[in-house]
């Protein structure tokens, strides 16, 4: 009987299976520069690794390690910022704006004006310190045994989902936008096995990294978590 | 039947203070000062609200200084609007 399809020998697959000292001769990278590189990729892996050792979470074991540590990349900050600005200016333009009309309510008291001034900034620092939250309570962590998904939408709503690695299946990230590009930042998609919710990070800086590290330990840590 | 004048004196103070009554319900000054403390002490349960998310989400996720500085902010947070709220009651 005839082979229906007979794969061809793909050259260029070899290539890319390749060492990565083999890899950077071919390219030309010297090996005194490919050290320096490396040196400074542990280094940072190194700080990384300190800081992450600082964190904690609920229901982590005692072996359970942080690999990576994923939030939002700061830009992303950058409309509630700059809302919270406009909101700060708002009535020093107004109060300029109101010298030149005639007060006509007659119950609109200069000690009013002074207490709702008061409130209107309090509220401006709750906008802000709300958002700041909502930022900083967005997170995705990584870790030896699974992934802790953190999302906090709201004052009246958070969810924390624990998955293992076990029960990833599949890893991928969407890099959309001029704003995006230009910051490397993006998604990055979880799909997890079964009827179990799929985990997201949105707006993670450098989503590429995030996702090979990520499909790099899918499948570890079994039979733990 | 005859009403003395101090009768007739009593009864006419307590019209007028009918009517002071009634002119205090009509004055919208009342009503904004009301609306204003009304809307401060929402406020400031909705700070109170902020503190103990805070301190549920710290629970969730605990970074060392970061979670710690987050607690402080809302503590003064709720500070604030708590005395907001006892300014405007004697200023207003």
């Amino acid at each position: 009987m005839p082979d229906i399809f007979v794969a061809q020998n793909n050259n260029k697959k070899t290539e890319n299976l390749l060492s990565p000292t083999e890899t950077s001769h071919k390219v030309g990278i010297s090996e005194k520069h490919e050290k320096k590189i490396d040196h400074h990729n542990k280094n940072r892996l190194e700080r990384g690794i300190k800081i992450s050792k600082k964190i904690s979470f609920s229901n982590q074991k005692e072996d359970e390690e942080i690999i990576l540590f994923l939030r939002a990349h700061f830009i992303t900050n950058f409309p509630w910022i700059t809302i919270s600005v406009i909101l700060i200016i708002l009535p020093i333009i107004i109060l300029i704006i109101s010298n030149f009309i005639d007060n006509s309510l007659p119950f609109v008291t200069a000690e009013l004006i002074f207490i709702l001034i008061l409130f209107y900034y309090l509220i401006t620092f709750a906008y802000a310190l709300i958002n700041f939250m909502k930022w900083f309570y967005n997170i995705l962590i990584i870790t030896n045994l699974g992934i802790v998904d953190v999302d906090y939408s709201g004052l009246l709503y958070h969810d924390v989902a624990f998955t293992k690695l076990n029960l990833i299946e599949d890893v991928n990230y969407i890099k959309t936008g001029f704003l995006r590009s230009l910051f490397n930042f993006g998604d990055v998609f979880i799909q997890t096995a079964g009827g179990k919710e799929n985990l997201e990070g949105i707006g993670i800086p450098n989503p590429s990294n995030a996702a090979h590290i990520i499909a790099d330990s899918i499948g570890k840590g079994e039979g733990s978590g | 039947m005859l009403r003395t004048l101090s009768q007739i004196q009593l009864e006419k103070e307590k019209e007028v203070d009918s009517f002071n009554i009634l002119n205090l319900f009509l004055n919208i000054n009342i009503w904004v000062k009301i609306i204003i403390l009304l809307l401060i002490s929402m406020y400031a349960i909705l700070s109170f609200v902020i503190i103990n998310q805070v301190r549920a989400m710290n629970k969730i996720i605990y970074i060392p200084s970061s979670s710690r500085i987050l607690m402080v902010i809302s503590v003064i947070h709720l500070l604030l609007s708590i005395s907001l709220f006892l300014a405007s009651v004697v200023i207003l």
